[in-house]
């Protein structure tokens, strides 16, 4: 049953040490060490002078939750993605697993796994946008701002929009990782994806971007609707588009849907004659 | 290249069942086409009337394939407990596997620091761990010290004939092989040569050799059911008519030195069902 192989992978994943703190923990701990570490520096700089005003807590935790869509967080999760799909063939234990539960539950117990720690990834960045924000304000003697009655439904959009992003990269290295049997190739293969996304859209800028690179580039979607649910500008005056919102949201589950299908396919196919 | 060609063969449930044959005779692709880890071009298998792969078969079948891999991160009890669960046994019970398998003392070590006859006994606990009717082991004893294969043996012995669990076992020790198994078939080039109880087998071809202070009077006293063997003399009979005959032999004045079965070791019959395979 699925139930179980999610069991005995999340089992695995959790006692994998390495894969949980590089993949998933070291992107939201890293973010609020030198969050807070900066915090530190402008307090001790402006030491006693105190900046004046409120320090808004809803756009903090935003930005930080948005910081996953960047190429070199997503480094980090690619090498998470690529460990939990690749692992099976660089260890050979294929032939532990597959015996024991169907091939399609145990690919959708590590996509479930890889979306779970993603998420909590993500909640993650958050709380420690929330964590520096309070830091920075209680050195700086400021005030807190509390967010508006709308800001749950901003962090939700924003936060669908991110994970939706992650789980795009992992698909991607779930199919090349099956393809391959190699988890440096689903590694490599990962980064390209995300790096050549981002070189893409500081070409091909969102704003003016016709339909069809939206479907090319799924990073190019999760950056839309992050800034249409944030309520940000994505150029000077520039507002995302609300048209575009429903494509672009349809490309990203695209995307999922037949990075998935490829990656499960393949693995259905597959002879394991050494894994 | 074809690796099994027009295999058929039957294995009875209960008891241990060797499968014998030389390196690329087609024993790990079988194995392998049981717990579908590979896929038939062609043909039929069922396993306990369901197919490799089923929920049913997957159910059934507890396997160790050459020598086991696992996850360097994980203890030996982390790994049974992680198998068990992808399985879907609430509760896997590794303690019990392991110290079944002599790993107890073992169980909170990570398996990356185990040695070669470690990992097979692991191998081992983590195929019984799901409580299969049918255990597939390929080269259960590699790596072992005389003392591991000696318990290895007897464990086998014991799932058989205490769990009732249906053994299949490939090995390139015959020896070992014919100490343990009930039935072995032999595959050569993919293709099955030879089918048969090891008990039958071993009946079929032995003889009892004897030494006498003076073989020619003992070729005379035996007739056609003697042969004369380098110093000593061959005869045909089964170990029943044994006793009778060393009676018969020592009342009709033979100095019998000497009395043992030869011939009658599965190494030899391997050899010949292989040898006369090639020679086709």
């Amino acid at each position: 049953m699925l139930t179980d192989a999610i069991a005995a992978e999340g089992y695995k994943f959790r006692r994998n040490h390495s894969v949980l703190f590089w993949g998933f923990a070291f992107v939201p701990l890293a973010v609020l060490l030198f969050n807070l570490m900066l915090e530190t520096y402008l307090g001790l700089h402006n030491s006693g002078i105190g900046r004046p005003g409120d320090v808004p807590v809803g756009p903090q935790i935003l930005h930080g939750i948005g910081l996953a869509g960047s190429s070199f967080a997503q480094i980090f999760f690619v090498a998470g993605a690529a460990a939990i799909f690749a692992g099976e063939y660089r260890w050979e234990t294929w032939r532990l697993l597959t015996p024991r539960n169907s091939r399609i539950n145990l690919l959708t117990a590590k996509f479930a796994v890889y979306a779970l720690a993603c998420a909590a990834s993500l909640a993650g960045l958050g709380l420690g946008a929330l964590l520096q924000t309070l830091y920075g304000a209680m050195l700086n003697g400021m005030t807190i701002a509390m967010p508006p009655a709308a800001f749950g439904g901003q962090l939700l959009g924003l936060f669908l929009a991110t994970w939706a992003e992650l789980l795009v990269v992992g698909v991607f290295t779930a199919a090349i990782a099956v393809a391959g049997r190699a988890m440096t190739g689903a590694l490599l293969a990962g980064i390209f994806f995300s790096f050549a996304q981002g070189i893409a859209m500081a070409i091909v800028h969102p704003w003016e971007a016709p339909l069809r690179y939206f479907a090319m580039l799924p990073a190019m979607c999760a950056y839309l609707l992050r800034a249409w649910a944030s309520g940000q500008q994505i150029a000077p005056g520039v507002f995302a588009d609300p048209a575009l919102l429903l494509p672009a949201s349809g490309f990203l589950l695209l995307w999922i849907a037949v990075g998935g299908a490829v990656a499960a396919a393949l693995f259905q196919a597959q002879d394991l004659p050494r894994e | 290249m074809t690796a099994l060609d027009r295999l058929s063969l039957s294995i009875p449930q209960g008891g241990v069942y060797g499968i014998l044959g030389a390196n690329g005779a087609g024993k790990s692709t079988f194995f392998r086409l049981c717990l579908d880890l590979l896929r038939p071009g062609g043909g039929d298998l069922t396993i306990l009337g369901g197919r490799p792969g089923s929920a049913q078969v997957r159910r059934a079948i507890g396997a160790m394939i050459e020598t086991p891999r696992y996850y360097p991160f994980l203890t030996a009890a982390e790994t049974l407990t992680m198998l068990g669960r992808a399985s879907g046994i609430a509760a896997p019970d590794p303690a019990y596997w392991l110290a079944r398998v002599g790993l107890a003392e073992a169980a909170q070590r990570k398996v990356h620091h185990f040695s070669v006859g470690m990992k097979q006994r692991l191998g081992i606990a983590a195929a019984l761990v799901s409580r299969p009717q049918i255990l597939i082991l390929d080269e259960p004893t590699s790596g072992m010290d005389p003392a591991g294969i000696q318990d290895m043996r007897a464990l086998m012995r014991e799932l058989a004939a205490r769990d009732g669990i249906t053994i299949i076992l490939s090995s390139h020790l015959l020896d070992e092989v014919q100490r343990v198994c009930d039935r072995v078939a032999i595959f050569n080039r993919g293709k099955l040569v030879a089918e048969e109880r090891i008990d039958a087998l071993v009946a079929e071809r032995e003889k009892l050799r004897l030494l006498a202070v003076s073989p020619q009077a003992l070729l005379a006293a035996l007739g056609a059911r003697a042969t004369p063997d380098g110093d000593g003399v061959l005869v045909a009979i089964s170990r029943a008519e044994a006793p009778a005959l060393l009676r018969e032999l020592i009342a009709g004045g033979a100095d019998i030195v000497e009395a043992r079965w030869v011939g009658g070791g599965l190494e030899k019959f391997y050899l010949e069902q292989t040898g006369a395979a090639h020679a086709d």
